[in-house]
């Protein structure tokens, strides 16, 4: 072969991987594949992409054929599942990593997958490869290269993780919670190897709202001198409240294996301070935070009375698109406004949730002239740059032609919203938001009025006033019948004295004995006895009824214990004069 | 230590026991967990179809919160605005008028229930007539049924309490002049 012919065959060559390359680029239908390169070595790894697209929500896996010449390295898997209108729709990724042992022209066989009831076949795909001097290469693209060792990974077979990109986030930005569940590749026990797979768990987001489809992906990864198989898998949210928060342990059930056991293996909680927002939001705003943009469009600018103009305003960019509160359409004169629902279109890429929500507003011209449709503001909280912002469309002109027979203004100015049920409160509802419900709901709890011990600590008030009541009553009663309560409680009074009486039976106590007694007769007869003498007491008591007997016992015991005072004998000792005394005072009350 | 000091003892002992216990009960991790999981996903769910426009579905799905027991403010104006937005005003004024009742303070609540009721042909009002009326509906504008109960009952302490008061400095006048 001359050197001529050896640049034609080079180049048809070229020309014929370049036109093979490119075309098994484009999808047949539902499926394609593409590869990175179509030139490398046996150094190199190439990247083969299969994209599975359906409208259902489980997109079929397409079979991998014999793939000669090559060596599978790794392969990983991405999903992502979008519900549009109601409407869904899937699409999954599968990525081989492939290096090639052999030189040449080396084909990658055409895949075949039955999507949605039909057969797809890609075409096959072809790559020059040349031999390589030894020195392996990294496969551009592959996420696992930035993956360091985790501290605590050791020498185990089995290992996982939980972190979030961002442990600082503000209320409604988004963070992305990985799960990583680390699969030594040398481990007899390797759950892949199972009849069940390993099952994950994902952990209770309190405090979070979760947006979109959990996203996977596999790979192999050399760590610690192990290789290792990584299945990744990605939640993206959006915390709700500010403070502390904790991402509960998220789990991954591996089942048993002959006599290998199972277990669960349980990630660390995550801990994420999210931050509140700062204070001073615009107005307009409604708890948008992201990076967004606000257009607004008119199908026409002319129009004639009574023609209804659409209005399409789309919200776009990054964040919570989902859960973002809705552009307040102003009020305008010359205008009736209906607002049909958001279409909300929510996708992620990068890592990163976006969409558009889209407003369609129908507007009907009620006056003729040159209206103005005013600006549309909206207002985000930007967590990159720590501010709020607010977008604001250009307001828009629209000339309105006289209706058909010339009329200037509509018959419906004044008139109320529209009969039908749907349209009745659009004007309304545009500004009518839900509420963000707190991360923790409470019970609702009875009312107080259907609890008993309301009701009494109602009567205690009463209680309170009836036992003021009866006490002053009392108390009025003890003032005015003083004397009578004082003559009742006279014996009581002097039984009490008497005991108190010392033990020493002395002269003094003798003495206090007999005022004891005077004062009960005192008491007793209304008026003192201490200065009167034996005849006057004896006619007192005689005028109370007192029977003689007791009144001579007791002028004798009054005369005895006085001769005791003076120091005459004839008085036995104290406790004698105390029982004696004692006896004579009940003797005494009884018959006065 | 004598007997009865033996039985206070003993009593006591017997109802941290079973305070402890029941606290225990209570803190199930797993109880609380699953409780706890199953009203997030709950909420979520709801917030998603309110979100996606499936209005109907969402009514449904906060109500779901409420039979639970759950009684928060947000739950009855989220299903109210779901109602209203399926196009159930009736439905829509029932837990916007619940909504108002927990939170008759509420801005947001007070204007949506205005504006939907204006929207609504005859369903302008549920105030009874008369000077009772009038007085209900004036309170519940401002206070919730628990804040009235407890201002009412405060109110009766302070009357009672006043006339304890005359009542016994009376009382106290008569002795003196006694």
């Amino acid at each position: 072969m001359n050197r001529f012919r050896r640049v034609i065959l080079t180049a048809g060559l070229a020309a014929v991987l370049a036109v093979a390359t490119t075309v098994g680029a484009f999808a047949r239908g539902g499926l394609s594949a593409t590869v990175d390169r179509d030139v490398l070595t046996t150094d190199d790894i190439l990247t083969l992409t299969i994209v599975v697209s359906s409208s259902a929500a489980d997109a079929p896996k397409p079979q991998l054929p014999d793939l000669v010449g090559f060596t599978v390295a790794g392969s990983s898997t991405s999903s992502q599942l979008s519900i549009v209108n109601g409407a869904v729709s899937s699409s999954v990724a599968y990525t081989y990593r492939l290096q090639p042992y052999e030189t040449g022209t080396l084909t990658i066989p055409a895949f075949t997958a039955t999507i949605d009831g039909q057969t797809y076949t890609t075409d096959p795909i072809t790559v020059a490869v040349s031999q390589g001097t030894g020195a392996a290469t990294q496969a551009p693209g592959n996420g696992a290269g930035s993956l360091q060792a985790p501290a605590k990974l050791g020498n185990q077979d089995l290992f996982v993780e939980a972190e979030v990109d961002n442990p600082t986030p503000y209320v409604g930005e988004q963070i992305t919670y990985t799960f990583r569940f680390y699969e030594a590749a040398d481990s007899l026990f390797m759950p892949s190897l199972f009849m069940n797979q390993p099952s994950y768990s994902p952990p209770a987001l309190t405090g979070f709202w979760s947006e979109g489809e959990i996203q996977n992906e596999s790979y192999q990864v050399a760590l610690n001198g192990r290789v290792y198989t990584v299945t990744e898998l990605r939640s993206f949210l959006f915390p709700t409240a500010a403070g502390e928060q904790t991402i509960d342990p998220a789990q991954v059930t591996v089942p048993g294996f002959g006599f290998q056991p199972g277990g669960v293996l349980q990630s660390e909680p995550v801990r994420v301070d999210v931050q509140p927002l700062p204070t001073g939001a615009p107005a307009g705003f409604t708890g948008a935070v992201g990076q967004f943009d606000l257009q607004t469009e008119l199908d026409v600018h002319e129009t004639s009375l009574d023609e209804p103009v659409m209005a399409t305003v789309t919200l776009s960019g990054w964040g919570n698109i989902g859960t973002a509160g809705d552009p307040v359409w102003p009020q305008s004169d010359g205008w009736r406004a209906f607002t049909g629902d958001a279409q909300v279109d929510t996708v992620v890429q990068n890592g990163r949730i976006g969409g558009t929500r889209v407003y369609e507003h129908t507007l009907i011209p009620i006056e003729a002239g040159e209206l103005t449709l005013p600006a549309v503001a909206y207002s985000y909280f930007d967590p990159s740059a720590g501010e709020y912002r607010t977008l604001t469309t250009a307001a828009e002109t629209v000339a309105v032609a006289p209706g058909p027979n010339g009329e200037l203004a509509s018959a419906a100015v004044g008139s109320n919203a529209p009969t039908d049920s749907a349209g009745a409160g659009d004007e309304v509802a545009i500004a009518l938001q839900p509420m963000p419900l707190p991360a923790t709901l409470t019970m609702a709890k009875a009312p107080l009025t259907t609890q008993p011990w309301y009701w009494a600590i109602w009567l205690m008030p009463l209680a309170a006033l009836g036992t003021g009541f009866a006490w002053q009553q009392r108390q009025v009663y003890r003032l005015r019948n003083a004397d009578a309560i004082r003559r009742s409680q006279a014996h009581k009074t002097a039984k009490r004295a008497l005991a108190r009486l010392p033990d020493s039976g002395d002269d003094a106590t003798v003495a206090r004995a007999g005022r004891i007694l005077t004062d009960f007769l005192a008491v007793k007869l209304g008026r003192p006895i201490a200065g009167a003498t034996a005849a006057e007491l004896t006619a007192t008591l005689s005028h109370r009824n007192v029977s003689p007997a007791l009144i001579a016992e007791v002028t004798g015991t009054l005369a005895a214990m006085e001769a005791r005072r003076y120091g005459m004998a004839g008085v036995s000792g104290k406790g004698d004069v105390r029982v004696e005394i004692e006896g004579l005072i009940g003797k005494l009350d009884r018959e006065l | 230590m004598n007997r009865w000091t033996k039985v206070i003892l003993g009593a006591c002992l017997v109802a941290a026991l079973l305070t402890g216990a029941t606290g225990l009960f209570r803190a199930m991790p797993g109880r609380a967990e699953t409780g706890r999981n199953a009203t997030a996903t709950a909420i979520q769910a709801a917030a998603q179809l309110y979100a996606q426009g499936d209005y109907g579905l969402a009514a449904q799905a906060y109500g779901q919160l409420i039979d639970q027991g759950y009684g928060n403010v947000e739950l009855y104006y989220n299903r109210g605005l779901a109602h209203y937005r399926a196009g159930d005003l009736p439905q829509a004024l029932t837990n916007l008028r619940q909504a108002a009742l927990l939170a008759p303070r509420n801005g947001q609540v007070r204007a949506a229930l205005a504006e939907i009721a204006a929207a609504a042909p005859g369903a302008a009002s549920v105030q009874a007539p008369g000077l009772y009326g009038t007085l209900a509906a004036l309170s519940s504008r401002w206070l919730t049924h628990n804040e009235l109960a407890l201002l009412a009952l405060g109110i009766w302490t302070l009357v009672v309490g006043g006339l304890l008061t005359a009542m016994l400095g009376r009382g106290g006048d008569t002795r003196a002049s006694g």
